[in-house]
């Protein structure tokens, strides 16, 4: 017969104190500051404080949705989302059934110990060497696309050159670190089944689509889905140290306008509204993804 | 991995794998170029890269660059403050991590569906900046070394990783003998789990202090007193806004700082980037093992 | 018992909620009045105690912490004020100002905060964290006073929609003050090329042209720069030439009364169709939008630029002898007026404020005071008489020449002493003191372009509360468009062909609104 739930806890009481600290984190900065979303429906007066501020319902959001830059901005966020999607999900999985061809250990180790480094430089790092490259005078982008007779230009100001960039330098950076799972995934594969199919006389190339990729799909949905369910959290760090007054049109999200407008601009309600959008807007794509996910494969993030 | 010599091969196969090898090494250059380029240009004269005519290799190799960053305070307190923020953070990190995870991991632990749950649905929504901005105050934390580590104590993913690992690696039954020989719930994690996880520890300290080391956001929010920013916003005042040092406005050899400030640029990425790195491959070995592990299960 | 420890922790859960739910209102307390501290009404020491203000404000790249400041130093030995310094550097300082605002734990004085008319509004107007500083003018700061009264427009355009004046401007009344940007031009460039000075936009182009390709700084590379314009917000210094003013503050031309936006008229689309084939041929700093303030300084002080607009030569004070001014140019429709005036108001509409915090609200005032009058604005601006300065032959304050051939610069030298570099301080700015940006050369090419400033010269209305909410909700996206689109225009990122729809955009944010908001508050 199972026993009481408090008694249940009493008897685990070591546990619960161990976990006491960290789970009062969670509670602190995490679960008390989401009451501050109610500033999504108040107009904020710091004098009165959160609580006493005034009410005025859904303004900020009609704001929002009237504005005439709502259409660029959600457009901006999705279509970076997506981008950086298609091309940095499925190269990570490529790169891993690659590595996982290269019978030569120690190469294979060399390109994975490679492939990683990108992955521990910081985001300033990063972006500044976007910057130093890209530079029409001495940049190495145009040095050698004018091998090409490319004429040189400054791809950092390019609004349309944005999405490229942005998605190709988070490729350069994280394809190796991000590979890392699948290649464990298939290194703790039973051999049997390439043995087998190499009896069989099974090319190598068949072995990879039909032993390898099938045996990475139950990962490949998971990290899917909760991919999607960040789908309008796109990279915010990143992009405020790409973005500068000529790329704007492009290079602006939703993530980096609540943080222009609402911090450095002081519009606190006005942002705090459209960042509870971004986020509503995450949870109904989890959802759907997560329910793709479960016809599709069985498996699910719950 | 089976291992067949490569003459024994059928043709496709040859051809397969001969295309597999040359994609990789392809993209093992394209990955390489940048990092070596940066190296290169940080070694060589300025006058030659603003030009455009370092490629791969230093050209009129120069230790200038190194001695003007050396020179610079505020890249040393940058550094000095980084490393007091990750060896504390981290620390920090790594203990509330374990702490949560390992008792979360056990079966036997109620109410431990939905207390994660509750901890995992913080992925997903959160309060915004205003409001953290405003607890980060409220609790004197503003503007210092706390409001660096605090906030960011537990990393919801790094908590899912952790969670995973001990629940796959550690047996059922040796908490059941553990239990039968009396020991508390304390014990078991001192003396049992800990020793058994070098792995997923060293894995959590990478993560998390490359996390540390490589952040700015937080700084730039939390952190107004200049003798507090970490590497990452002093790097970015010298790398982005363009403010090497303080340019005295009239200055004759304003060109020659010009220069020098470009010059700067491939020295201090190489300079900031290069503790991370070098502490890697120690780690690296831990940390395949401990994502595999990991993974697989999360 | 068995059920306490998880009593205890729910418990403790809960309070941590509470805690921290409640606790964080920290309400604004209206500060009461002096308490037993005397203010004196006049004279030197202010307070007959030693009283300790915390002070919250932006600092300049170039100036050093301000608690090591000489002046401050100085006049805390004067006054008895001890200021606690609690300034912000210049990068994030739009972060660190909104955020210290809506955290409410705010510092007694607000020292060149730069703050916007919108900000004065609201964090003044709105949310009562900043007090009105009008009721102690007249007892408090005679100095400040007796000059707004003298200059009743000034005094106008600092009161907010409620009638209260929340901000202290830097006032500038020197003749060279009177200009922003002045024109300048490479007079030795000219005289290689052989070329004579410009008078129209015409010949100006041809000149910009001639200093692109040939070579005339001689030293073999084409690096010169022939047109060098700050920064995105400095485009419209030219406009003069086209008839497109500045008047309020803003992109108005005042016709028969009337306030009219130039943004989509004809000659605006010239002009910038002008700029743009400037920027296209290579003539305009292709840099310029980029905002890259050490980049510009760099090119002033090496002379790269051929014609260039500056309101001092302070920062290329070591090249200034290659330069002259230029009288404005005259435009296609034959019209010749500088337009970037200011009309007593340099900088921000706020250098100085005070909080809701402030226990010693008329202290602070009569610290301030000292800096607007003749005397205080010596010692602001130059120090110490023997010991930064002396007075030469013509009684003109000089800086001892250590601090003016500083090795590390000049502006570090002086940032050393006071809060100068970078301007917008709560003080008064004469014909006499303006010599520690102005140079004598300076005050010459103001002089030559005097002459073409607008007769009439209109300062920016007071709007009621409601009309700034209106005018803060418009501006705030108008603005943005604004900028956005004449860059593109300018650097070719948007053909001409876009431009009925750039018209439509503008109406659409309401730039028609705006403009009937400034006709009703300026016939008040």
């Amino acid at each position: 017969m199972k026993k009481r739930l408090y008694q249940r806890v009493w008897d685990k009481r070591g546990l619960f104190l161990l976990m006491a600290i960290p789970f009062a984190w969670y509670i602190i900065f995490k679960y008390v500051p989401m009451y501050g979303v109610q500033l999504a429906f108040k107009r904020y007066n710091p004098a009165l404080g959160i609580t006493r501020s005034p009410w005025v319902g859904l303004k900020y959001f009609r704001q929002f949705f009237h504005s005439y830059y709502f259409g660029t901005l959600l457009w901006n966020t999705l279509s970076l989302s997506l981008f950086q999607m298609l091309i940095g999900f499925p190269l990570p999985i490529i790169l891993a059934l690659m590595i996982n061809e290269i019978h030569v250990r120690p190469y294979q180790k060399l390109v994975q110990n490679v492939t990683y480094i990108p992955h521990f430089l910081s985001t300033v790092v990063v972006v500044s060497m976007l910057n130093l490259f890209c530079d029409p005078t001495y940049g190495i982008f145009n040095k050698y696309l004018g091998l090409f007779g490319v004429p040189a230009t400054d791809y950092m100001a390019k609004p349309n050159a944005f999405q490229t960039l942005y998605v190709f330098s988070n490729v350069w950076q994280n394809m190796g670190f991000n590979s890392i799972i699948y290649i464990a995934v298939l290194s703790s594969l039973n051999q049997d089944m390439y043995e087998a199919a190499m009896i069989d006389g099974c090319s190598r190339f068949k072995q990879m689509i039909y032993i390898s990729l099938p045996a990475l799909l139950p990962t490949i949905m998971i990290l899917f889905v909760m991919r999607v369910g960040s789908l309008m959290n796109i990279g915010f760090e990143k992009v405020l140290l790409m973005q500068n007054p000529v790329n704007m049109s492009r290079s602006n999200v939703i993530a980096t306008f609540v943080y222009t407008n609402g911090i450095q601009q002081g519009e606190f309600s006005y942002s705090t509204a459209i960042g509870l959008f971004n986020s509503l807007t995450n949870f109904v794509l989890l959802f759907g993804a997560n329910r793709f996910s479960k016809k599709l494969t069985g498996s699910s993030l719950w | 991995m089976v291992n067949v010599p490569f003459s024994k091969q059928s043709p496709g196969d040859k051809v397969f794998i001969a295309l597999t090898y040359v994609l990789v090494t392809i993209i093992v250059c394209v990955v390489i170029y940048p990092l070596l380029f940066v190296v290169s240009a940080s070694f060589s004269d300025p006058d030659l890269v603003l030009s455009g005519k370092v490629v791969l290799f230093p050209k009129g190799f120069t230790l200038k660059p190194y001695t003007m960053v050396f020179e610079n305070e505020e890249i040393w307190r940058g550094y000095l403050n980084t490393v007091i923020y990750t060896v504390l953070g981290t620390f920090i990190n790594v203990v509330f991590t374990v702490l949560l995870a390992y008792p979360l991991s056990r079966q036997d632990m109620p109410l431990r569906r939905p207390i994660t749950l509750l901890i995992v649905f913080t992925m997903y929504f959160e309060g915004g900046m205003i409001p953290n901005y405003l607890l980060v105050r409220q609790l004197g934390m503003y503007n210092t070394i706390w409001a660096m580590v605090i906030p960011t104590a537990i990393s919801t993913y790094n908590f899912i990783v952790a969670k995973s690992f001990f629940e796959t690696s550690i047996p059922k039954e040796l908490y059941e003998s553990a239990e039968i020989d009396g020991s508390s719930d304390i014990r078991t994690l001192m003396q049992i789990v800990i020793p058994l996880s070098p792995a997923i520890l060293a894995v959590l300290a990478l993560y998390y202090a490359v996390d540390t080391w490589n952040a700015y956001f937080n700084a730039l929010i939390y952190l107004q007193n200049e003798k507090l920013f970490p590497l990452q916003i002093i790097l970015r005042n010298i790398l982005l806004l363009g403010q090497t040092e303080q340019m005295g406005s009239n200055d004759v050899g304003m060109g020659e700082k010009i220069k020098m400030a470009e010059a700067i640029k491939y020295s201090a990425i190489v300079i900031s980037s290069l503790p991370i790195l070098c502490v890697y491959p120690f780690v690296q070995k831990y940390f395949v093992k401990g994502v595999m592990i990991g993974a697989v299960k999360g | 018992m068995r059920k306490r420890l998880f009593a205890v922790t729910i418990l403790l859960v809960g309070m941590g909620l509470l805690f921290a739910g409640g606790a964080k209102e920290s309400t604004a307390v209206p500060a009461k009045t002096s308490l037993t501290t005397i203010v004196h009404a006049s004279g030197f020491p202010i307070v007959s105690e030693p009283l300790t203000l915390t002070v919250f404000g932006i600092r300049d790249q170039n100036q050093s912490p301000w608690k090591d400041m000489l002046v401050f130093q100085e006049y805390e030995k004067k006054t008895g004020i001890h200021m606690e310094f609690k300034e912000t550097p210049d990068q994030g300082r739009d972060e660190k100002k909104s955020l210290l605002f809506a955290s409410n734990e705010l510092p007694d004085v607000f020292l060149r905060p730069q703050m916007t008319p919108a900000e004065l509004e609201k964090y003044g107007v709105q949310s009562h964290q900043l007090i009105p500083l009008d009721p102690y003018l007249e007892r408090y700061a005679p100095n400040l006073n007796k000059l707004l009264n003298e200059h009743p427009e000034i005094k106008k355009a600092i009161t907010s929609s409620d009638g209260h004046i929340y901000g202290f401007p830097q006032l500038d009344f020197s003749a060279t003050g009177s200009m922003g940007f002045k024109q300048w031009i490479n007079k030795d460039w000219l005289a290689k090329l052989g070329l004579k000075t410009p008078t129209t936009v015409d010949e100006f182009t041809d000149v910009l042209r001639a200093f692109k390709t040939q070579d005339p700084n001689g030293n073999g590379e084409m690096d010169e720069i022939p047109l060098g314009i700050r920064e995105s917000s400095s485009i419209y210094v030219l406009g003069g030439a086209f008839g497109l003013e500045k008047q309020m503050d803003n992109t108005i031309n005042v016709v028969n009364g009337k306030v009219h936006f130039w943004l989509k008229d004809d000659r605006f689309k010239e002009y910038l169709q002008w700029l743009h084939q400037l920027y296209a041929e290579g003539l305009l700093w292709k840099d310029y939008y980029k905002r890259d303030l050490p980049k510009w300084r760099a090119n002033l002080s090496t002379a790269k630029f051929g014609a260039f607009y500056m309101p001092y030569s302070d920062v290329f004070m070591n090249v200034e002898d290659q330069f002259d001014g230029l009288v404005p140019l005259k435009g296609p429709h034959g019209d010749q007026l500088w337009v970037d005036v200011n009309s007593g108001i340099n900088g921000s509409r706020g250098s100085f404020a005070l909080s809701n915090t402030c226990k010693n609200p008329e202290a602070a005032i009569r610290w301030v005071d000292y800096f607007y009058s003749e005397e205080g604005s010596l010692f602001f601006r130059y120090g110490i008489e023997g010991v930064t300065y002396t007075l030469d032959a013509d009684g003109e304050p000089q800086f001892k020449s250590e601090i003016l051939n500083d090795p590390k610069g000049f502006m570090t030298a002086l940032g050393k002493i006071n809060l100068v570099p970078g301007g917008d301080n709560p003080t008064t700015i004469t014909d006499k003191t303006d010599g520690v940006v102005a140079s004598k050369l300076t005050k010459k090419v103001a002089a030559m372009m005097l002459p073409y400033v607008p007769k009439e010269r209109y300062l920016a209305p007071s709007f009621t509360q409601d009309e700034m909410d209106e005018f803060i909700a418009i501006t705030q996206d108008l603005y943005t468009y604004r900028d956005q689109s004449v860059t593109k225009f300018i650097i070719g990122e948007w053909g001409f062909d876009k431009w009925d729809e750039y018209c439509k955009t503008l109406d659409q944010i309401g730039l028609p609104r705006l403009e009937q908001i400034y006709q009703e508050a300026s016939e008040r």
